[in-house]
């Protein structure tokens, strides 16, 4: 049960605290999909 | 008729609690707890056998807090909170509610994971860096600094491992942590929660609406460097935060699934502070010493001596004074356990120190010959009176002279005044829904 109370502790502490609230450098480059990059490509 | 010696063991305690609250040119508070505790064992007040009790009742309780304090300073070391505070700001986007609300969830959860003094040794520097960030004007940080410092505190009641006091009083009277988060957990959350409106309520007006300046696309790390952190450098990693957390929550974890089995308490959380230092050394290549360095090994002195002290007080009868002066009516039943209790060590933890004063009131009642389910109830009560009662007054908690102290090193002036004049309004109201609510509590769980 308090392994339980403790998980939602720590879930809720790393959602409040810890997770960035702007993009990080690996969520950033997650979101550059091929075609974007392609289409930045060509453009240049 | 009180005899001389009684006189000289009183002066002794009255003298060595007083240094320790006024630490005379910053002494550790320490020097004068062990120096009083030295004297009444040269005395004779207590012998070598009863040293030998106090040492294997506060030596695990200590050890537990030092490897919770020790985990602390490896996550302070690799910024975790330094990213913490810069969060805070940003998550706020610009509401000083928004904000307000998240600092007090910040105490609660520190307090929930580590302990209460690391609670406010952490969170206060974090809460003046974002004041003084902020430009706030003293009126409008106010309600930031108390009620952080009050949920802080007051979140050790819940769970007998944040709190030194909790622990060694729990020793005493033989519970089980299971069995105090079984009665404790649902009254003292409620009282936290009170305690929480009314701060707000009270707090409403001066907490600044909007807070300008900071919106969510701002850079983290450009914001500001925590002051905690020496390392401003120190790169975020995302993952040795995932990893360091799981930690620190198995560990809590662990205290409470593996202590029915016989696993002292003591050695679960230090092998939950190597394993972190160990995974430091692994992702870091940081050694042990800044740990060992910066650990306050003194605590363990400390607790002893302060047991030492009380029961120098026991063995003189002032455990008889209590026991008959409210053995009768706590015999009563529940209720009167409960509110007996509850404001017996609130007045007791208000004039010395709450440390003493759980010790003090929970050896009483297990010399009043109370049958075991009314002797738990009236140590949760003492517990209460202790984490939530001792908060009326800036002496009650050593967590609370610290926050004075951290407050008074950064210039922010906080009168005893002015922070009674807030605790009066907001304590004896927390501590009155707590204690009804435990014995409510208490009438369906365990009577």
């Amino acid at each position: 049960m308090m392994l339980l109370y403790f998980s939602i502790v720590g879930v809720l502490f790393y959602k409040l605290f810890l997770k960035s609230p702007v993009p990080t450098k690996e969520e950033a480059v997650v979101e550059t999909t091929k075609s974007t990059y392609e289409e930045s490509k060509a453009a240049v | 008729m009180v005899d001389f010696s009684t006189i000289l063991m009183l002066i002794i305690f009255t003298l060595s609690i007083a240094f320790m609250l006024w630490r005379p040119k910053g002494i550790n508070e320490t020097i004068p707890v062990t120096i009083g505790a030295a004297m009444i064992v040269v005395l004779g007040f207590v012998s070598i056998q009863d040293l030998k009790n106090i040492l294997s009742i506060v030596s695990g309780p200590s050890l537990t807090i030092l490897s919770t304090i020790m985990m602390s300073i490896v996550l302070e070391s690799i910024g975790f909170f330094k990213w913490i505070a810069q969060n805070i700001i940003i998550k706020s986007n610009n509401s000083g509610i928004r904000l307000y609300v998240y600092i007090n969830l910040l105490c609660f959860f520190m307090t929930m994971l580590f302990n209460n003094d690391g609670s406010i040794l952490i969170t206060t520097p974090i809460i003046i860096h974002i004041i003084r960030f902020l430009s706030l004007k003293p009126h409008q940080y106010t309600p930031y600094l108390i009620s952080g410092a009050l949920i802080a505190t007051a979140s050790s009641a819940p769970i007998a491992v944040s709190n030194i006091s909790n622990l060694i009083a729990l020793k005493i009277v033989g519970l089980d942590l299971n069995g105090y988060v079984k009665i404790m957990f649902i009254p003292s959350m409620i009282g936290i929660f009170t305690m929480s409106l009314l701060l707000y309520f009270l707090f409403r007006k001066s907490i600044p609406k909007q807070l300008g300046l900071i919106s969510i696309h701002d850079k983290p790390s450009n914001i500001f460097t925590h002051p905690l952190d020496p390392s401003a450098d120190t790169d975020i990693d995302h993952h040795l935060f995932k990893i360091c957390i799981a930690v620190v929550v198995i560990t809590r974890g662990a205290f409470f699934a593996l202590s029915p089995f016989g696993i002292p308490l003591e050695l679960i959380g230090l092998i939950g502070a190597f394993v972190l230092i160990a995974i430091r050394w692994f992702k870091r290549r940081m050694g042990i010493k800044d740990v060992v360095m910066n650990s306050p090994w003194h605590i363990l002195l400390f607790a002893f001596s302060m047991y030492v002290l009380v029961y120098g007080l026991k063995n003189l009868g002032l455990n008889t004074l209590i026991i008959t002066t409210f053995k009768e009516i706590v015999e009563q039943g529940a209720f009167n356990a409960t509110i007996i209790m509850g404001i017996l060590t609130t007045v007791l933890s208000n004039i010395f120190n709450n440390l003493p004063a759980v010790m003090i009131g929970t050896l009483a009642i297990t010399e009043m010959g109370l049958n075991p389910a009314l002797l738990q109830v009236a140590y949760l009560a003492n517990v209460i009176g202790s984490d939530i009662g001792s908060l009326l007054t800036p002496i009650g908690t050593l967590a609370t002279l610290i926050w004075m102290f951290i407050l008074k090193k950064h210039n922010i002036r906080m009168t005893w005044g002015k922070y009674i004049s807030i605790t009066i309004l907001i304590i004896p109201v927390a501590l009155t829904v707590s204690l009804l609510s435990l014995y409510l509590w208490v009438l369906l769980v365990l009577l």
